[in-house]
């Protein structure tokens, strides 16, 4: 009968749509099924584990877990797996479940992206529908899916379809998470808690973590609230929430180095899989990790630092009633401002954030010659095609191992573009604050400002990078002609051969899935995810295309080796490709020449006001999008003009 | 602590990034206490400890195409391509040296001084001018560090190291030897005097 206790299963209501005509004889409320009365329409009540997690709206936190009248239904052995479920469900949830009515805002059908608000509508468009049950065989099936699905993935699998276009919770502004999200972080936090609680089954049950026990769920998480005077117990329990950033010493000398690359997607899909409950969402470069108060971070990550890398790390360690992902943000704002009343709430709750880095050991002295990859090991000697290279072993297995990437032979002498799309996940962090802030200002709600402080950002983040993953897929299905992909399964990085034409294809694919997945996500400078091309003859260095993709000033990153460096946001862009005319290059090359002499914008706009009727498009251009003509310039030369390149 | 603070302008600079292989060498955007030492050592003749951080906004990156001769076999090499800081605008760059203060060594001593940074001097590059000299005795902050130093000669600027990011700085024995010794990074955070800081930081420690 007891198979494992599937966390993920406990929101399985929010996926029936109990308005529907057929299900009106079961008088159905909520969306949990504690209540139903299976005798009464001759349905047979699941007996599963997983079954029990359909009480976990109805435990009062303050109520004893042994003697508490919330628990007296919920037989004893069952009852650690509810009281950590319900912890997990409080931490995974986008806004504090403890927070005050939040005013009549409404409900919502499907799921509301901060960054693609009409995701649920052109779904529907397409003739999807978010309810997975409607009907009364349906409903039937849950209560046998509860009994009989053996793993979390059979179900998430099964489901993905009606998961990711519901909530997590329909009333406004709950609607922001998918369900998917929230279920499947419900789940790992669940079990990671799980894999560390003592649970003592005597004549009373105990749980522990690390060493602490507790009796109520408000016993192990404290209070729920960060300043003020109200709510701000102590809990018992602490645990981690640790972004981790994955970087390498490397300076890529050969085309072969950027094995590296395929070295570090393969040791973090290895540490994904090994720690698949600990790791709450990933990128190529970044791990954000659940953890325990006493787990250690160097063993999970001992396998990067063998090979070189250093793990860059966040760690903020919290009652479980205030822990949430973005937390080390609040408590590093309130430090800088000086905040004493937050301050003091988190001091008083022994709240802690710390930035440290993961390294690899380090000798003390290195006799020369050290390696020109790394620069960290002792080196040997190596010849290759008559040059002298100094490259230590690992950096040498590295570049050997594996199918290297090499460039056609009709590029050679030609120019060509490296390319990485880029998710900075600070710069997520702050617009999803930001979108959430003006989603509840858009919003006729109580709380506004307690909304806004509380909003946890994890379970956002995550169904932000899956869409980024979906995009960056999305743009290769269209863009598998034009470039090239020099480490297969990279998405993140292409190539390809330099012309105008090419250059502006990449960037209108670039712009149409970008729009396609993020349309309410402004690409500006504090645009999470930028584009950045690199223009160069074949034999430029592969290093410096990697230093040009290390820190993307702004949404689309344009350089053309040793001529010019700028940065675009998608409004302008968009304006380029729409309105530039290739008569006006004469125009563009003589403002660009007045502003590098005067610096000034005031001699830029004279000569425009004096030409506006001949060079109409420029002079929309420059005062509808508002930048430097020199920019205007660089980007025509680059897609534009045929030969440009070759003449300067 | 105090520190002799040296604002300096330079016409164009290569402090390399030690990658002595291959056929291109990157340029640092700081002034490694290695540097210092060297430049010092060549024009005073005594160990004198300081970093430099050059000021944004008054240099640009660019390409210097070298062709080196093999003097023994009279054969020419394969040309290398160094990058090298060159002033942005008709001005020069401008750097900040900190020199640690001590006894033996006064303001006096850098007055109106010129001498040379970092490589290629036979080629122009590194010619560095004092300027101006104050005297600084900044706070000590939280924060990530904006210069590299050597690991050994933290105490000497008041650095303490909470977490640190290793690399390795070429340290001269005598005129042909020497050897990569451990030296802290950017970004290692660190109590420091608040020049030396890229960013105040407000993390437990």
């Amino acid at each position: 009968m007891d198979k494992e206790f599937i966390a993920e299963l406990h929101d399985i209501g929010k996926l029936l749509d109990k308005d529907s005509p057929e299900l009106q004889q079961y008088d159905l409320t909520g969306h949990t099924f504690e209540n139903f009365d299976f005798g009464k329409f001759g349905i047979e009540k699941p007996t599963s584990l997983s079954w029990w997690a359909q009480y976990h709206h109805t435990i009062k936190d303050d109520e004893d877990l042994n003697t508490g009248d919330s628990w007296k239904d919920i037989p004893q052995e069952y009852r650690p797996d509810l009281f950590l479920l319900i912890l997990a469900d409080h931490l995974a949830s986008s806004i504090s479940r403890a927070l005050p009515q939040l005013g009549s805002a409404g409900k919502s059908e499907g799921v509301l992206k901060l960054w693609n608000r009409k995701f649920y509508e052109n779904e529907k468009n397409k003739g999807k529908y978010w309810a997975a049950f409607k009907s009364e065989v349906d409903l039937k099936n849950i209560f046998e899916i509860i009994n009989t699905v053996s793993s979390p993935e059979d179900f998430l699998s099964q489901y993905n379809e009606y998961l990711i276009l519901t909530p997590e919770d329909k009333s406004k502004p709950r609607n922001i998470t998918s369900l998917y999200t929230h279920i499947e972080l419900v789940g790992k936090i669940y079990r990671v808690l799980k894999k560390h609680c003592e649970i003592k089954m005597e004549s009373l049950l105990e749980l522990k973590l690390n060493g602490e026990a507790v009796k109520t769920i408000k016993d192990a998480e404290g209070g729920n609230r960060t300043e003020g005077n109200q709510n701000i117990e102590k809990g018992k329990w602490q645990a981690r929430f640790v972004k981790c950033y994955i970087k390498y010493p490397h300076s890529f000398v050969r085309l072969q180095d950027i094995n590296l690359l395929v070295k570090r997607n393969k040791l973090a899909e290895d540490l994904v899989a090994k720690y698949k409950d600990y790791v709450m969402f990933n990128t190529f470069d970044f791990i954000s990790l659940f953890l325990p108060t006493g787990m250690e971070l160097k063993a999970m990550f001992k396998d990067f630092l063998d090979n070189g890398f250093f793990i860059e790390y966040i760690e903020t360690i919290a009652d479980l009633g205030i822990l949430r992902s973005n937390l080390d943000i609040k408590i590093i704002r309130a430090r800088k401002s000086n905040r004493s009343d937050i301050i003091k709430v988190l001091n008083s709750r022994n709240t802690r954030v710390y930035r440290k880095i993961l390294l690899p050991e380090r000798l003390d002295k290195v006799v020369p010659p050290i390696c020109d990859i790394c620069q960290i090991n002792p080196a040997k000697e190596r010849m290759k095609e008559n040059i002298k290279e100094w490259i230590c072993d690992k950096c040498y297995e590295v570049r050997e191992c594996g199918e290297s990437f090499k460039y056609p032979g009709e590029w050679q002498e030609h120019k060509i573009v490296w390319f990485k799309f880029n998710l900075n996940t600070e710069n997520l962090e702050s617009w999803l604050q930001k979108a959430f802030e003006e989603y509840i200002d858009s919003l006729n709600i109580n709380n506004a400002q307690t909304l806004k402080h509380e909003f946890r950002s994890l379970a956002c983040q995550s169904d932000f990078v899956k869409d980024y993953k979906y995009m960056i897929e999305a743009f290769w299905d269209k863009a598998n002609d034009l470039a090239k992909k020099p480490i297969s399964n990279y998405d993140e990085l292409g190539v390809f051969l330099y012309s105008g034409e090419n250059v502006k294809k990449i960037i209108e694919t670039f712009l149409e899935v970008y729009n396609e997945y993020f349309p309410d996500c402004e690409g500006d400078y504090s645009s999470p995810i930028s584009l950045s091309l690199s223009i160069s003859n074949v034999k430029y260095p592969i290093r410096e295309h990697f230093r040009f993709f290390e820190s993307p000033d702004g949404f689309l990153n344009i350089r053309n080796q040793n001529i010019f460096h700028s940065s675009y946001d998608k409004k302008a862009i968009e304006w380029l490709i729409n309105n530039l005319q290739s008569k006006s290059l004469h125009f563009l090359y003589k403002l660009a020449s007045i502003y590098e002499k005067t610096k000034s914008d005031i001699s830029v706009i004279v000569e425009i006001m004096d030409n506006r009727k001949s060079q109409q498009d420029i002079s929309d251009l420059y005062f509808k999008i508002n930048i430097p003509p020199e920019k205007i310039l660089n980007f025509y030369r680059i897609t534009e003009v045929e030969n440009e390149l070759h003449k300067t | 602590m105090s520190f002799i603070k040296l604002n300096v302008e330079i016409d164009s600079v290569i402090i390399g990034e030690r990658v002595k292989g291959g056929i291109y060498r990157p340029c640092l955007e700081t002034i490694p206490s290695s540097t210092i030492r060297g430049a010092f050592k060549n024009c005073l003749g005594s160990e004198i400890n300081g970093v430099g951080i050059f000021l944004k906004d008054t240099y640009q990156i660019k390409d210097f195409v070298y062709s080196v001769k093999d003097k023994f076999l009279e054969i020419a090499k394969m040309p290398f391509v160094a990058e090298y800081l060159s002033p942005k605008g008709n001005s020069k760059i401008k750097a900040e040296i900190y020199i640690v203060k001590n006894d033996e060594i006064s303001s006096e001593l850098f007055k109106g001084l010129e001498f040379y940074l970092g490589a290629l001097k036979s080629k122009g590059f590194g010619k560095t001018k004092v300027i101006d000299i104050e005297e600084v005795s900044p706070c000590i902050k939280q924060g990530l560090l904006n210069v590299r130093i050597y690991e050994d000669e933290c105490d000497k600027f008041n650095i303490t190291v909470l977490s640190p990011i290793y690399g390795y700085l070429f340290y001269p024995t005598n005129i042909v030897n020497g050897f990569y010794k451990r030296a802290l990074f950017e970004n290692s955070l660190v109590k420091a005097p608040e020049i030396f800081l890229k960013e105040e930081t407000f993390y437990d420690e």
